[in-house]
């Protein structure tokens, strides 16, 4: 083949640009770590990351609303604890006011007390956490319970998505817990202070099962809140796994395995070297080197 | 002394061949990277001895090196590389927008089904409703921007067809004058090699816009045909000028004037720069466009859907979250938040129930759940599947391109190698003839010297 001045340099100045060309592009993914930038680079595994990525966020969103969940749930399971003690206590008064040996008087300090516990269990019934009220179900921004102990809240519970379908109540209901759909404590304080005031014995001590039923209800109510947490945790527990998964699926799609991006770029840059050495030796010898 | 006469005759014929050769090889040289050079070689043919003629040497002028066929294969080829450049230049404006980058579409739509999901979390809270409404303004924002860039680019691309129109008419206009030139100029039977040559790389240069090919005449005069069958240029010299014309929907065409009508030649355009400039415009671009305005319509319907069987915290439902689209075409450009809630984070639907609006997030949980339902595509897929489908589109045809021009590229290096190789200039062939006519110009200069020193030596006899 005949060779002519301007294919010799065309070919050098071509392997020249193809060589910086590869080692530019080596570089950019040894430096970035990034394999996939841009649609191009790898057009499915770019389509097939749009899907990773959308799940790493919603997983992470979802273990962020686990957590939140876990969070309001203790703070019912703390309430419910005070609940608990609340009623105990007004067990313990009615325990004491069915004793044979107490006065008239004493019992009506008995009825006092077990007032101010109804006013303090009131008080746990309407309990906010942040700005909402726990226990009034989706109705949240009303007390859920009124003065006279009337349950006026929700019995629908908020329920948050922890997986396609998979929906965790994030409350406890207000209703089952004090009575409204059970055994009213409200009304059974109401009852334990006017059998107090009337320092009628026997009414006192028929309170007794009642205000047992009343503890059962709040220990079945933290029994709810305790498997509420624990089922949230294990969401907040497979969010995170999957989480994880999406992030390598993730970056198996899209990042550069980084011995391969630097093998690449070791030998991008050799072939350039061998490139511009060639270059440097242009022009090639010619007769017009002998004319002298 | 006539035969002496003859040899200075003959020597004389000597120093003009090979003085010509020396001009010929010395412009061969000087030309060696003259762009669209076609190396030129001496024809030389011996006279006939008396009594047919005087002896010697004559040069029949200079013709250029050149395989026709490997011409017109290069034409095709520089064609093709042309319409893959173009088209991947055009295309690049989908790796922008279509990147994971922050901002971007794929990233806002991200943003915006969390920020649903967070709210049927917090559905009482106003700062988890503002994040909505953020999150669906972004959203709104990427729609329109990426639909706004690949419109823009549309328009650019219509822009530099125009453009690129206008240089092909001057080198229709050009290529048809140098074909009469060199007619007129061929009409003692010399090649006008500088003439061919500057039509010649006129031509290769309108291969990079259109896909041409050349019919030569005898007489000098070249056609020029665009698509194979349209002629451009006559053989006479007489240049059609093309135009470029919006059609109905502000697209531009390429069109001929025929017999006082305007008729529409970009089908014929399948090529060159203007080709692949069309085929960006009218293929991926168009199909992005389209796609990108099918999404936008499915997430507004679908979300407006879902929405306004919700209650806001006032208790009112029947509101769009989106601005209801008229249709599918435009959809994306069109995409923002609708003015029922825009700026009104109480009236985000998240409530099922207008007494329970506060803090009823079920119509939360029916918004955040449209992440994972069928919406786009005709109901086959999800808007993140429908992205993803559209994103690796968009990437299957910029790399195509840009495979395209790779292999167009390599095939146009091998043809332009091939073509080198039989019209390049090689500065070694070059010296060695300017040594060879050095020599015969010696030579016939003995020559003329020897029938002098001859005819002297016959003039001293007399003496």
């Amino acid at each position: 083949m005949r060779v002519s001045d301007s294919m010799m340099s065309e070919l050098v100045q071509r392997g020249l640009e193809q060589n910086r060309q590869s080692y530019f592009e080596a570089q950019q993914v040894a430096s970035t770590g990034v394999r996939v930038a841009k649609p191009s680079d790898d057009p499915v595994a770019a389509g097939l990351s749009r899907g990773t990525r959308s799940r790493e966020r919603r997983y992470d969103t979802v273990a962020k609303l686990s957590a939140e969940g876990i969070e309001r749930l203790q703070a019912v399971d703390d309430t419910l604890g005070q609940v608990g003690g609340v009623l105990s206590r007004a067990r313990e008064l009615a325990v004491l006011g069915s004793n044979d040996h107490l006065s008239a008087s004493d019992r009506n300090d008995l009825a006092t007390e077990v007032g101010a516990l109804r006013q303090q269990l009131l008080s746990l019934a309407n309990t906010k956490v942040g700005d909402e009220h726990v226990f009034g179900g989706l109705a949240v921004d009303a007390p859920p319970f009124d003065a006279t102990g009337a349950f006026v809240g929700e019995t629908t519970l908020r329920e948050i998505e922890v997986g396609p379908g998979a929906r965790v109540p994030v409350q406890v209901s207000g209703a089952d817990v004090f009575g409204a759909t059970g055994t009213d404590a409200f009304a059974t304080l109401d009852t334990l202070a006017a059998a107090l005031s009337a320092d009628d014995r026997d009414a006192v001590h028929a309170t007794l099962d009642e205000l047992d039923a009343t503890v059962a209800q709040a220990a079945s109510g933290r029994t709810a809140a305790g498997l509420g947490q624990q089922r949230l945790a294990q969401a907040k527990a497979a969010a995170e796994r999957l989480r994880q998964q999406a992030v390598e699926r993730h970056a198996a799609l899209t990042e550069a395995d980084p011995f391969e991006a630097f093998s690449d770029l070791v030998k991008t840059e050799n072939a350039l070297r061998e490139a511009v050495s060639i270059a440097a030796r242009m022009p090639p010898p010619s007769l017009l080197e002998m004319g002298g | 002394m006539s035969s002496l006469f003859g040899l200075l005759n003959n020597g004389a014929t000597g120093l003009h061949a090979h003085g010509f050769g020396m001009q010929v090889a010395s412009q061969n040289a000087q030309n060696a990277s003259t762009e669209g050079y076609t190396r030129r070689d001496v024809r030389l043919s011996p006279i006939a001895p008396p009594p047919d003629g005087g002896g010697g040497v004559r040069a029949g002028g200079s013709r250029r090196v050149m395989d026709r066929f490997l011409e017109r294969r290069l034409l095709g080829a520089t064609s093709s590389e042309a319409e893959a450049t173009a088209r991947q230049g055009a295309l690049g404006v989908l790796d922008r927008v279509l990147s994971e980058a922050e901002g971007g579409l794929a990233s806002s739509l991200d943003d915006f089904e969390v920020a649903l999901s967070e709210l049927s979390g917090r559905p009482s809270d106003p700062g988890t409703r503002e994040a909505v409404l953020a999150a669906a303004e972004r959203l709104s924002g990427a729609f329109a921007g990426t639909a706004r860039e690949i419109e823009r680019t549309r328009q650019d691309l219509d822009a530099q067809i125009a453009l690129e129109v206008d240089q092909v008419n001057g080198m229709l206009r050009s290529i048809g004058e140098l074909g009469q030139r060199i007619q007129r100029a061929e009409v003692g039977g010399q090649e006008a090699s500088d003439l061919r040559d500057r039509r010649d790389q006129l031509v290769r240069d309108l291969s990079e816009k259109l896909p041409v090919t050349t019919v030569d005449d005898p007489d000098g005069g070249q056609s020029v045909l665009l698509g194979g069958s349209l002629a451009l240029v006559t053989a006479d010299g007489r240049a059609s000028q093309l135009d470029a014309q919006p059609d109905a929907s502000g697209r531009m065409r390429l069109t001929r004037e025929t017999a006082g009508a305007d008729r529409d030649v970009t089908a014929l355009a399948e090529s060159g720069a203007i080709g692949g400039l069309v085929a960006a415009r009218d293929g991926a671009l168009a199909d992005a466009e389209a796609s990108l305005d099918q999404l936008a319509f499915d997430v507004a319907t679908a979300y407006n859907g879902a929405h306004q069987a919700g209650y806001g915290t006032d208790g009112l439902n029947g509101r769009d979250l989106f601005a209801a689209p008229t249709g599918v075409d435009g959809a994306a450009a069109a995409f923002s938040v609708s003015t029922d809630v825009a700026g009104r984070p109480d009236r985000v639907a998240a409530a099922q129930d207008p007494a329970l609006a506060a803090g009823d997030n079920r119509n939360a949980l029916a918004l955040a759940g449209l992440a994972d339902a069928d919406l786009a595509s005709g109901g086959t897929a999800t808007s993140q599947e429908a992205l993803g489908s559209l994103i690796a589109s968009a990437g299957h045809a910029i790399q195509g391109a840009s495979r395209d021009a790779e292999h167009a590229g390599a095939a146009m290096a091998q043809l332009g190698a091939l073509r080198e190789s039989v019209s390049g200039v090689s500065v070694d062939e070059e010296m060695i003839a300017l040594n060879r006519y050095q020599r015969g110009y010696q030579a016939s200069l003995r020559v003329v010297q020897a029938a002098d020193d001859m005819l002297a030596e016959l003039v001293n006899l007399g003496r």
